[in-house]
Formats: C-alpha cells, sequence, structure tokens
C-alpha cells in the first residue's frame, strides 16, 4: 500500500471583480478519494464544491487542493483528478492529473497550489467557456 | 497404509464431484471456455501500449500466431478515464454499464491429438449491475473521514515555506484543522502525540518539515489498511438486479469448415442480500465439427449463505438435438439423429467446519447424455481445502475518527 505525491503549481487570472469563484473537484477513475479545499490557511471546502469569494477575496492568496485518493478498483489501476474553477459563465479546467498507482490499493496524494491573481496571467491551460 | 491411501485418493475424486455445479454458470473467459481449455500463458494488458505489444508477441518471427496463448482486456480500462466518477461507476446506466463491464478474450490451442490449430473469440459484458450495499456506502465514508486526515497533512505539506516555518507551527496547523473538521479529542490528542514524537526526528528546515509531514502522512496511510482492504472487498459486492450476457464462437483454423461451435450465455441474477440470490441462466451452444450437438439449457438457482453454512438448490432443463455420422446394418453411412429433453435437479451443502476446510455434499440427478442410457442419479460429497487462502478481510467496524 504505496503513498506517492503528485505535487503541481498552477496560476488562475480573475475575470471578473465582482463574481464568486467557485472551485469544484473531480476525483475521476472512479477510484474512491477524498479532498479539501483551502485559500491559504483558511479551510473552505470539505468534499464538495467551495465559494472562496471574489476576486478581492482572492487576490494574491493561494487557492490549495489536497486530495487523497485509494486504487480500489481491480478494473484500473489510474487515479486522477481534475479541478474547475468557476466565474460566472467561464470555466476555467485544471487537469485532469492523472498517475497510474503501482498497485492496487494503493494511495496517491494530490496537492495542488492555484495562485490568483488580478494581473494579466501567462496560463496556457485551456480555458472552456459556456 | 494402502488403504489410507485409496480413502485419500477417493476423498480428493469426490471433493472434485461434490463442487461441481452444472456449467451454466457465464464463463469469466468465453474464449477460453469455448475451446474447453485454459491456456498456460494468459496477457491482461492494461494500456493500449501493453494491448499492442501483446499482440505483437502473439506471433513469432514468420508472422504465424502463437499457439497455446489467451488474451484477456477490457477495453474501456485501457486508459484513465479522468471524467468518471464513483459515483457513476457504481449507479451506472445501462450504456455505461456495458461499457465499463465489456471483456474481449480471445485463445489458440493446438490440439494434441489431431494436430490442428484452433481458435476461440469471445466477449462477456452487464446491462445491469445491481447496487452498492449500504455496509459499502458505510465503510466508503469511514475511508473518506480517514483520508481527510492526510489531506490536512497534505494542506500543511503545501503551506511549508510560507505559512508554516517550523514543525511546531505545522503540528498547529494539523490540530487545528482537525478540530475544525469535528474528529474526536482522543483522535487529535493521539494524532498530536504522534507526531510531537516524530518531529524529533526532523530540523525546521523546509526540507526537514516536509520530510517530517510525509512521514507523518505515511503512518496515517499505513493505519488505513484494514479499512481500505474492507472498501474494495465490498466494491465488488452488490444487491439487486444483475444481468450479465456472454458470447464465444470456436474456430478450426486448419480445416476449411472453419466454423466449429458457438455459445451465447444469458444470466440474470437478483441479490436480495449479499447472500441471499436467486438466478436464472438460459445458455444456447451449437456445435458443428463431426457430431452436430446443439443445446439449448434453462437453469435456475436459489443460494443462500449463513454463517458457516451454504445451501444451493438447483434446476436445469436442457432441449438438445444431437447429429453423429454411423453406419446402418446394410453398411451404408447414414447420421444418427436424437432429439431429447432432459433435466437437472441437485441440491448441494456446505458446511465451514474451519476457515480453510468445509465438509461439501452433493445430491440429485444429472443431465442424460445423448446415445447414453443411465438414470444419472448422483450422490456425492468430499472436503475441500484451500492452501494458501488469502486471509479474510476484517469486516469489523473502524475505530470512530470524527
Amino acid at each position: 500500500m504505496a503513498l506517492t505525491y503528485v505535487e503541481i503549481e498552477d496560476r488562475y487570472k480573475c475575470i471578473t471583480q465582482t463574481q464568486p469563484l467557485i472551485t469544484e473537484v473531480i476525483i475521476g477513475d472512479a477510484q474512491n478519494g477524498a479532498y479539501l479545499i483551502f485559500l491559504d490557511q483558511e479551510l473552505k471546502g470539505i468534499n464538495k464544491t467551495a465559494n472562496l469569494g471574489n476576486a478581492s477575496n482572492v487576490k494574491n492568496k493561494r487557492t490549495i487542493i489536497s486530495a487523497t485518493v485509494v486504487d480500489t478498483l481491480d478494473e484500473t489501476n489510474w487515479v486522477s483528478i481534475t479541478v474547475n474553477i468557476k466565474e460566472g459563465s467561464n470555466t476555467t479546467v485544471y487537469g485532469p492529473y492523472s498517475k497510474e498507482a503501482s498497485n492496487n490499493l494503493d494511495t496517491v496524494c494530490f496537492i495542488i497550489k492555484i495562485l490568483n491573481s488580478a494581473d494579466s496571467g501567462t496560463r496556457s491551460i485551456k480555458t472552456k467557456r459556456r | 497404509m494402502s488403504k489410507i491411501i485409496i480413502v485419500i485418493l477417493t476423498t480428493l475424486v469426490l471433493q472434485v464431484n461434490a463442487q461441481q455445479s452444472t456449467d451454466m454458470v457465464l464463463p469469466s473467459s468465453p474464449a477460453f471456455s469455448i475451446l474447453n481449455y485454459e491456456p498456460s500463458v494468459v496477457m491482461k494488458p492494461t494500456s493500449n501500449k501493453d494491448l499492442g505489444a501483446d499482440i505483437l508477441n502473439s506471433f513469432d518471427e514468420q508472422g504465424k500466431l502463437l499457439m497455446n496463448i489467451g488474451l484477456d482486456v477490457s477495453p474501456y480500462w485501457l486508459k484513465s478515464r479522468p471524467t468518471l466518477t464513483r459515483e457513476q461507476y457504481l449507479n451506472p446506466g445501462v450504456g455505461q454499464c456495458f461499457i465499463q463491464s465489456l471483456n474481449i478474450s480471445a485463445a489458440t490451442v493446438k490440439d494434441s491429438i489431431t494436430n490442428q490449430n484452433k481458435l476461440g473469440a469471445g466477449i462477456r459484458f452487464k446491462l445491469v449491475n445491481g447496487r452498492p450495499l449500504p455496509e459499502y456506502l458505510k465503510a466508503e465514508k469511514e475511508l473518506n473521514t480517514q483520508l481527510n486526515i492526510s489531506n490536512i497533512i497534505g494542506g500543511a505539506i503545501a503551506q511549508v515555506g510560507t505559512a508554516i516555518q517550523t514543525r511546531l507551527a505545522a503540528i498547529n496547523f494539523i490540530v487545528s484543522n482537525l478540530t475544525a473538521l469535528n474528529y474526536s479529542t482522543n483522535l487529535i490528542e493521539q494524532l498530536q502525540q504522534a507526531a510531537t514524537a516524530r518531529a524529533e526526528n526532523f530540523d525546521d528546515s523546509p526540507g526537514g518539515i516536509r520530510n517530517f509531514l510525509t512521514d507523518l502522512n505515511s503512518t496515517v496511510i499505513d493505519s488505513n489498511g484494514a479499512l481500505v482492504e474492507k472498501v474494495a472487498h465490498l466494491n465488488k459486492k452488490r444487491t439487486g438486479l444483475i444481468i450479465e450476457i456472454a458470447a464465444a464462437t470456436g474456430f478450426n483454423s486448419s480445416s476449411k469448415k472453419s466454423f466449429e461451435r458457438g455459445g451465447i450465455w444469458l444470466n440474470a441474477s437478483n441479490y436480495f442480500t449479499p447472500s441471499d440470490a436467486w438466478t436464472i441462466t438460459a445458455r444456447y451452444l451449437f456445435a458443428n465439427k463431426d457430431s452436430g450437438i446443439n443445446n439449448f439449457d434453462i437453469g435456475f438457482s436459489y443460494i443462500k449463505e449463513l454463517n458457516k453454512i451454504n445451501i444451493a438448490v438447483e434446476g436445469a432443463f436442457r432441449w438438445y438435438n444431437a447429429s453423429i455420422p454411423d453406419i446402418n446394418s446394410n453398411n451404408q453411412p447414414i447420421t444418427r439423429t436424437e432429439k431429447d429433453f432432459t433435466y437437472r435437479l441437485s441440491a448441494q451443502g456446505s458446511y465451514r467446519i474451519f476457515a480453510d476446510v468445509s465438509f461439501n455434499i452433493s445430491v440429485g440427478k444429472d443431465f442424460n447424455a445423448p446415445f447414453i442410457s443411465s438414470n444419472g442419479f448422483f450422490s456425492v460429497f468430499g472436503f475441500n481445502y484451500s492452501l494458501f487462502r488469502k486471509p479474510a478481510v476484517n469486516l469489523a467496524p473502524a475505530p470512530a475518527t470524527n
């Protein structure tokens, strides 16, 4: 039952000044897992979508997603998470971040740090707009 | 001494018989079943890369397909499925159930008597897969509660070098978040003591704090072992209606008349509880060799698993049509055909004496075979002993965490 870490750092540029940032985490590959969402040190979400507030609340703070996923399926050893940040009608997708566990029943800890900025971002990850 | 050996051998033979059920259950690998052959080498690729390599390795240097090998693959799981949530997997619609359970098997075998090459191909899938057990959902919730302890430690790892500059600050971060998540005072104190003791092995450099936290997290993850096994075990158990279908065909690649046999299986089970189920199975098998035999079977069974005793009753009905080349009294070639109906009724029981030893008994009437006259009644018993059996999963409730 080995334990491995996947650590990712990224940026988010606020699109509006007024709309709240809604952070959603999807644990994929049908695996079992749990996650917490922090805004810097403040715990904002426990296994569910978190409202981080608007641009002024998150500016220069880091959204931290700490997710632990266990490979409990015989069918696959893949584990993955996807982070969606919704701001009004805009959704920015981070990931999916996937890792293939070495053995069944192994655990993977994902630590995703996203620096929120009100300035122009240089992020290249595709932004999905609805 | 010789009498003892005879008794042991007889018991072993009876053990096999006592555990024989009708062969109407869905084969796990239909291609192997249709050839009546379990390949010595079975390739089970789990990625597209593995599948490609396995297919290439199935041919020799002259490009000829190797014999006596098998392939067993679930196409849906050949790559990561990041959008498939646990909820969708556990409660799939018909389409999702089909693709996530689809299994394709293939096998090659060289008949050692006729020296002919035979190929088999089969598929198996579910259309309905019941629903998870309440015990599973409870265990999953308990596991998630445990995993959030690791997530708090992961949150601390993310703060090292910024908000967290010392091991004490890391411990305080963990304790304050455990408190915010309403974990029990007892658990928080235990974790705090363990963290304080482990912290002595590290220093307050960013690397030292990080190593301290990963070390602490490893301890937490290790403590989840029994609960993880319990979730993985219960994940395979379902209640409610399960509908599964399998089909397979067998070919003779050394003959112009290549198609040899085919089969279709349909199985519907309804698990009232994980230990209490009825099953209806239908099977159609057709062969096109020297003798042509078509079977249509339909059967039912009821299984009850108690603490030490398992009871099963089965009934199966078979309509068969067999055609065999023969010679009549004038020495002229003819095809002898026999059509009939036969049935099998049986009751089976087993009593678990120890964890690895059980006493089994079967009584009933077997199918009549074409061209053979017998009453088909059987009454057999035997012992089953499992060597190197995997330890049972501890299903005792996990200690309360919050």
